[in-house]
């Protein structure tokens, strides 16, 4: 090139730069998609690859139904291509945190394992060392490793708990039908650390016999932890498997021998092992028996005797109450009594005293009255007595009197000396003179006598009456006397009684003060001996609940030991038990639970990067074309003048090249470093939600680098020669006229005149002017239906995948059943005599169950040498009810099969995949040599590939009968009621349930299946999402480039009209409306061909396993129409802002 | 639509002046910048055409006719200056008025004729009716200017005459007030360019439209009734012409 065409080629990239600038943006988005996409996949696998062997991960792992002793490691260290082996002990227990059983995401409690690690291997690894017998490498997140056996550190995922688990929490580990006891040496550890391990890389951990079978988290644990002298697993590294990708065929190929040699050294190994066990634990557990029986009669004895004193202690606290408040109230009543009494005889006293001092005032009164009185009175006492005296000599003389009278009368009457003699007494009592008389006679006495006795009575009248006189008076005075007297007597007595009362007073006072303080005693006395009584009562009471509980705590504890030996005794005996079919299971990293996950995801964009970007590609390249052959259109003049001033074609020609390939060189510059960074990392970021990886690697890849860069460098040459071409072939002079516009040429459709005059002018316009310009159109279209076609597909590819779980396992599905229980025995002695089925029949969860012999086997077609699969061969007990657990149909014709005695069914993956047809044969690999069936049918299916065979075709054809290990359950209506929170939980119980049976090894529900199938496809949606961004933007440069270029081709046309006078609308419109029915031109046929595109898609996409569904979701092609439109209308909006601007005197300007 | 033959005729003579004149050009400045130069590509121009006239605004390349006739026909906008046409100073209108002016009122042909090449000549002039409220019959404008036979005919299968005259038939069907021409008859021959200016002459005539021809070509200015000519953006002379010679007689 001259050094004049040089400067004008770069000054011409300056005047068209944004065009210079659209081809870099189409091929740069070209290859990175390109690159990016098909680099992913590998990508994804360098990652994982370079992880696994950084951090040592495993390359198998064996496993032994009974332990494995130390000379088993040895032996396997011994088997040819081993590297190493590292020997490991686990257990899988429930966790405890501040005394609450932690809970995994199903509602389930969480299983954790706790796994044995040499810690010093850890920390020298950390230090730099690399020793082959540290495997599974941990990555520390958080803290440090542990330096006791109480310490451990913790799976550093949180996904799996509801329960958080912080450094410094202390966790207890429960068993599930384990003693830990006797497992390890304490149950009780501190997290001091969180890891990450290469063993675990997706959320997913796999299964576990404990629990609901779901194994959640993962902690390690010091070696000196476990007691055991045995180990759980050994994990192997084989020679030279760092040498191959871990998803690769030669991987599983390098590692089949090793794995091979390790199960066939196993058979002896497991004999030799369960024979030294059968000898061990057979005495000890006949030991243990008798040992326990007697410990447990022990433990019961005085547990019984215990639990009678506590319900003495109960019944008296209950009692007790009762009784002493009755006691209360009679001692309280008789208290009160006394007290009234006391009160009464204080009252008395008071009025007592009242009364004495009343008394002594009265008394003291009368006394001073009294004794003032009393010289008169003894006076008068003294005259009354004379007077008493003179009275009772009165009384004599009046008595001698009387009796003289008497006498006298006597005498009178009877004039007797007896008589006589009597008078004579009497007178000389009565102091007369008698002397006389005794001379006188008789006569003469009685004649005095009788003249006397007047006087004598009067006498005697006179004395009396004088006499009564003075008694009346003696009387008198003596009542005054008396009532004195009286007075003094009453004074006396009354001084008497005083004093009487005084000392009864004083006595009462003192019996009182004796009585109150008695009262006090008595009362002190009373209340204490309540109060004793209540305390007794009260600590009673306390004791009786704590004497329960004490009790029941102690029995626990008695208890808990007895349970503990009973743990061991009976595991012992299952290991007795299984010790005839005990065996190794020797697993690879494809058996890790996650590795499965990751290894489709990457198939998965494999597939893809093969279709996906190829489309874009071809779309790319398609738009160089058109912007190039404009741009040789547009310099035409400048073309001709070259050549006549006799530059050759290949000069100028080359300019053009050069124009587009320097373009693309810095597109496919910028693409690269795009593509393998952006669309890499983009796609595992969204796949890291379910991974925990390290952070991608993002190598650059030369190959892809390479191809991608030719491939567009390629395209876009041979579109800059295909313009200039044209051009070149014409004469210069010819080119350096104005290149006559297009004539204007009839229509076909006006040949239809019935239509034609029918449709308005501006439809006419619009019809011309789409088909003027036939390429145009073409690629307009071209790129619109790309971009819906892609878009489609996309969405389409997303349905697909989705469209797997749901037509596998969802209502109407090919599975129809809702969980498989894998039993740890097969059913040997018939179906009726099998004791777990009967458990699981009389379950009311379980509706329906099915036995089934399943064996994963190697299959292929019939002929020689041909792809081996792997199948699961299937063999349900009874033909008569598998309609209830998988729908055998075939898809395309819709016979459903009746599972017969003449052939299998084979699933229509595998039959796609090895050409069989009914009525064709299929081969199946067995250890004991190659089987041959014959093909009765083809059922749908999604997942895997199966062989479904009648156990009367099986017997024939293997040898031998089903043994069957798997049993399908349909689960009862009742186990869908409720909200999902309510058939989750009843799930987790049921799995829960099911694996603590005995003869069940692990149980999978759909449900379950459905979930996690569902996070796998829920990132592929995203993943989807980013091509879709993609399609859109091609869409979008596609349609601005093109409409750009229409619009600068019309320049002179769309002034004209803007002189005419067409509103801005009207302007837009003239062009909107052909791009209108151009866009729906290409969306109709972009969904035509997204259809296309996504069948292709999805036949070259599906990984071996699973057969993607077929159909598109409606909403799909609603919204590739949507977005598609979308785009069109921005660059509607953009294209009316850019006719505004057209300037009409700039278009119309004549070239003078 | 008005049909053709009921249109109203005006006497056209240069004595009867309206109060205004119908075309008012008022020290018009358009300013060109390039860096530090500034061009003007009208420079202080001012003068005036009647209703009815055939105005010739002549001048050699480079002269500032183009200018005048996009600022005329509402296609630029001036600087500075007033410009009016019907008595509406135009300079004044806003972008979507100025549309409206050159929809309703302004009628235009252009030296290349400018036809849409996808459309027949009969579609090219229904372009035109199509946004036009008072629009004549296309039909028989492209009758009235002698296409009657090529109606259907694309643009590229008529001869260089046959496209200006459907140009002019797109350009007086829209029946606008005011008829702008750049430089008409510059692409055709001697006998072609007589006929289009006779018909344009006598559309003056018949219809009493205001025609303005832009051209660099002397010999045209008989038949106008009034010449501007323009020299480096300004106005050198304006001449009235009392006595236009009728098209068939110009010779160059």
């Amino acid at each position: 090139m001259s050094k004049a065409l040089f400067r004008e080629f770069l000054r011409s990239i300056r005047r068209t730069i944004k065009r210079y600038l659209a081809i870099i943006a189409i091929t740069g988005l070209g290859i990175s998609v390109f690159t990016g996409v098909r680099a992913t996949g590998p990508d994804m696998e360098a990652t994982a690859d370079r992880y696994f062997n950084d951090n040592n991960l495993m390359d198998i792992r064996v496993v032994s139904t009974i332990g494995l002793a130390g000379e088993d490691i040895d032996t396997i260290l011994a088997v040819d291509s081993v590297e190493a082996v590292m020997p490991s002990k686990f257990v899988d227990t429930f966790v405890e945190k501040d005394g609450a059983e932690a809970v995994g995401v199903e509602g389930a409690a969480l299983v954790c394992r706790a796994m044995s690690l040499d810690f010093g291997l850890a920390r020298e690894a950390s230090a730099g060392a690399d020793d082959s017998a540290y495997m599974n490498r941990l990555h520390l997140t958080e803290g440090r490793y542990p330096d006791k056996p109480g310490e451990c550190v913790l799976d550093s995922s949180e996904i799996n708990s509801t329960t958080t688990f912080e450094i410094g929490d202390k966790i207890k580990l429960k068993g599930d039908g384990e003693n830990l006891g006797s497992i390890l040496t304490t149950d009780v550890f501190t997290i001091v650390g969180k890891v990450e391990t290469p063993l675990f890389v997706s959320y997913e951990r796999g299964t576990t016999l404990a629990g609901g079978g779901k194994l959640g988290s993962f902690i390690y644990i010091p070696e000196g932890a476990f007691k055991t002298d045995y180990y759980s697993e050994v994990y192997v590294t084989v020679k030279g498997a760092d040498a191959f990708g871990t998803f690769t065929r030669e991987y599983t190929e390098h590692i089949k021998g090793a794995a091979d040699r390790i199960q066939a050294v196993s058979a002896d190994a497991v004999s030799r092992r369960a024979v030294l066990l059968a000898a061990e634990y057979t005495p000890k557990i006949e030991q243990g028996e008798k040992d326990y029986a007697a410990k447990k009669a022990e433990v019961d004895a005085a547990l019984a005797k215990a639990q009678e004193k506590v319900d003495q202690i109960i019944y008296y606290a209950k009692n007790g109450e009762a009784e002493l408040a009755k006691k209360t109230a009679e001692g309280q009543a008789m208290l009160d009594a006394a007290r009234a009494k006391l009160d009464a005889a204080k009252e008395e006293y008071n009025t007592g005293l009242a009364r004495y001092n009343e008394g002594i005032v009265q008394y003291n009164e009368g006394k001073a009255k009294a004794d003032a009185g009393r010289p008169q009175y003894e006076a008068a006492v003294a005259q009354l007595n004379e007077a008493a005296q003179d009275i009772s000599d009165a009384q004599e003389r009046i008595n001698r009197q009387q009796a003289l009278v008497d006498s006298a009368e006597n005498f009178v009457n009877s004039a007797d000396e007896a008589t006589l003699a009597t008078l004579i007494a009497n007178l000389s009592a009565a102091g007369y003179e008698t002397s006389f008389l005794e001379s006188l006679p008789l006569s003469e006495v009685k004649a005095v006598i009788s003249a006397s006795l007047v006087q004598y009575r009067r006498v005697l009248s006179n004395a009396q009456e004088k006499l009564a006189a003075g008694i009346a008076e003696y009387e008198a005075n003596k009542k005054k006397v008396d009532a004195a007297t009286a007075e003094y007597e009453r004074l006396d007595a009354a001084k008497a009684e005083l004093e009487n009362a005084k000392e009864r007073l004083s006595q009462a006072k003192i019996d009182i003060a004796l009585g109150e303080a008695q009262f006090q005693v008595k009362q002190a006395e009373f209340e204490f001996k309540i109060k004793d009584a209540q305390r007794d009562l009260n600590l009673a009471v306390a004791n009786a609940d704590t004497a329960q509980a004490e009790f029941d705590k102690k029995k626990a504890e008695a208890l808990a030991g007895l349970a503990a030996a009973r743990l061991d005794l009976d595991n012992g005996k299952k290991l007795l038990a299984s010790l005839d079919t005990a065996s190794w299971y020797v697993l690879k990293r494809s058996d890790l639970p996650g590795n499965a996950d990751y290894s489709i995801a990457v198939e998965n964009m494999d597939a893809i990067s093969g279709v996906f970007p190829v489309f874009f590609f071809f779309i790319a390249a398609a738009v160089c074309l058109t912007t190039m052959t404009r741009m040789v259109e547009e310099e035409r003049l400048q073309l001709g003048t070259l050549k006549a001033l006799g530059y050759t074609s290949r000069a100028i020609v080359s300019k053009y090249i050069f124009y587009a390939l320097s373009a693309t060189a810095f597109g496919a510059a910028e693409g690269l470093i795009l593509g393998f960074r952006l669309f890499p990392r983009a796609i595992f970021d969204v796949y890291s939600i379910i991974f925990n990886m390290p952070p991608i690697l993002l190598p650059f890849r030369i190959g892809d680098a390479v191809l991608g860069t030719l491939l567009i460098s390629a395209t876009v040459a041979a579109a800059a020669f295909l313009a200039c071409r044209k051009e070149l072939l014409t004469h210069p002079a010819q080119l350096m006229r104005v290149k006559s516009p297009k004539p204007g040429r009839k229509v076909w459709l006006e040949r239809i005149g019935f239509v034609w005059n029918r449709m308005s002018f501006t439809s006419k316009v619009t019809v011309r002017n789409l088909f003027r310009d036939k390429k145009r159109m073409a690629v307009t279209v071209f790129g619109i239906a790309g971009c819906t076609a892609l878009l489609l597909s996309a969405f389409g590819l997303n349905d697909s995948v989705g469209g797997v779980v749901e037509k596998q396992f969802g209502a109407g599905g090919v599975s129809l059943f809702d969980g498989q229980i894998a039993l740890s025995q097969p059913i040997d002695a018939g179906i009726e005599n099998s004791e777990v089925l009967g458990l699981l029949k009389s379950d009311v969860r379980i509706k329906q169950t099915l036995p089934v012999f399943y064996q994963s086997l190697d299959a292929g077609s019939a002929s020689e040498g041909s792809e081996r699969m792997n199948a699961g061969i299937v063999v349900p007990a009874d033909t008569s009810t598998v309609s209830a657990f998988m729908r055998l149909e075939n898809r395309k014709t819709g016979e459903k099969y009746q599972l017969g005695d003449d052939g299998v069914l084979v699933t229509e993956k595998f039959a796609a995949k090895t050409s069989v047809a009914p009525g064709g044969e299929i081969a199946v690999d067995t250890p004991a040599g190659t089987v041959k069936l014959k093909v009765a049918g083809i059922v749908e299916n999604y997942t895997f590939h199966y062989i479904y065979i009648s156990s009367a075709l099986y017997e024939k054809a293997f040898g031998a009968p089903p043994r069957y290990n798997l049993v399908m359950a349909n689960l009862a209506d009742s186990m869908n009621a409720g909200s999902a929170a309510d058939r989750k939980k009843a799930a987790a119980d049921l799995s829960r349930d099911l694996m603590n049976m005995d003869g069940i090894m692990a149980v999978t529900l759909t449900d379950q299946l459905i979930e996690s199938f569902g996070n796998i496809t829920g990132s592929l949606n995203d993943v989807v999402f980013i091509f879709i961004l993609a399609a859109g933007a091609l869409a979008f440069v596609v349609l601005y480039n093109l409409n750009n270029i229409n619009i600068n081709e019309r320049k002179r046309e769309l002034a004209t009209i803007k002189v005419l006078g067409f509103y801005d609308r009207e302007v837009s419109s003239y062009i909107y409306r052909e791009n209108v029915f151009l866009t729906l031109l290409g969306i109709a046929i972009g969904i035509a061909a997204g259809i296309f595109l996504h069948r292709y898609m999805v036949a070259v996409a599906e990984v071996n396993i699973v057969m993607f569904g077929r159909e598109i979701k409606p909403l799909s092609y609603a919204l590739a129409c949507a977005i598609t439109l979308f785009f069109a209308l921005i660059v509607n909006l953009l294209m009316h802002r850019s006719l505004k601007k057209l300037s009409m005197v700039e278009s119309l300007k004549v070239s003078e | 639509m008005i049909p053709f033959a009921a249109r109203v005729r005006m006497p056209i003579t240069h004595k009867e002046r309206v109060e205004m004149s119908f075309i008012e050009f008022e020290s018009v400045y358009k300013r060109y910048k390039m860096g530090e130069i500034t061009i003007n590509a009208a420079d202080n121009v001012s003068f005036q055409a009647e209703q009815g006239e055939i105005c010739a605004v002549v001048g050699p390349s480079g002269a500032g006719k183009t200018t005048v006739l996009n600022i005329l026909g509402g296609m630029d906008s001036c600087d500075d200056g007033k410009v009016r046409v019907g008595g509406e100073v135009i300079s004044g209108f806003k972008r979507k008025r100025l549309i409206e002016y050159r929809r309703y009122d302004v009628g235009f042909i252009f030296q290349f004729y400018n036809l849409i090449p996808n459309l027949t000549a009969l579609e090219n002039v229904e372009l035109a009716t199509q946004i036009s409220k008072k629009s004549l019959d296309a039909k028989k404008v492209l009758e009235r200017v002698g296409l009657a036979e090529r109606l259907n005919s694309f643009p590229a299968q008529l001869s260089g005459g046959e496209q200006q005259r459907v140009s002019i038939a797109r350009a007086l069907a829209k029946n606008p007030k005011l008829l702008l021409c750049d430089e008409p008859t510059g692409a055709l021959d001697y006998t072609t360019g007589k006929q289009i200016l006779k018909l344009l002459q006598d559309t003056s005539r018949e219809t009493g439209m205001t025609v303005l021809i832009i051209t660099h070509n002397q010999a045209i200015t008989p038949m106008a009734n009034r010449i501007v000519s323009l020299r480096s953006g300004r106005v050198f002379t304006i001449a009235v012409n009392d006595r236009p010679v009728s098209a068939e007689r110009i010779e160059w």
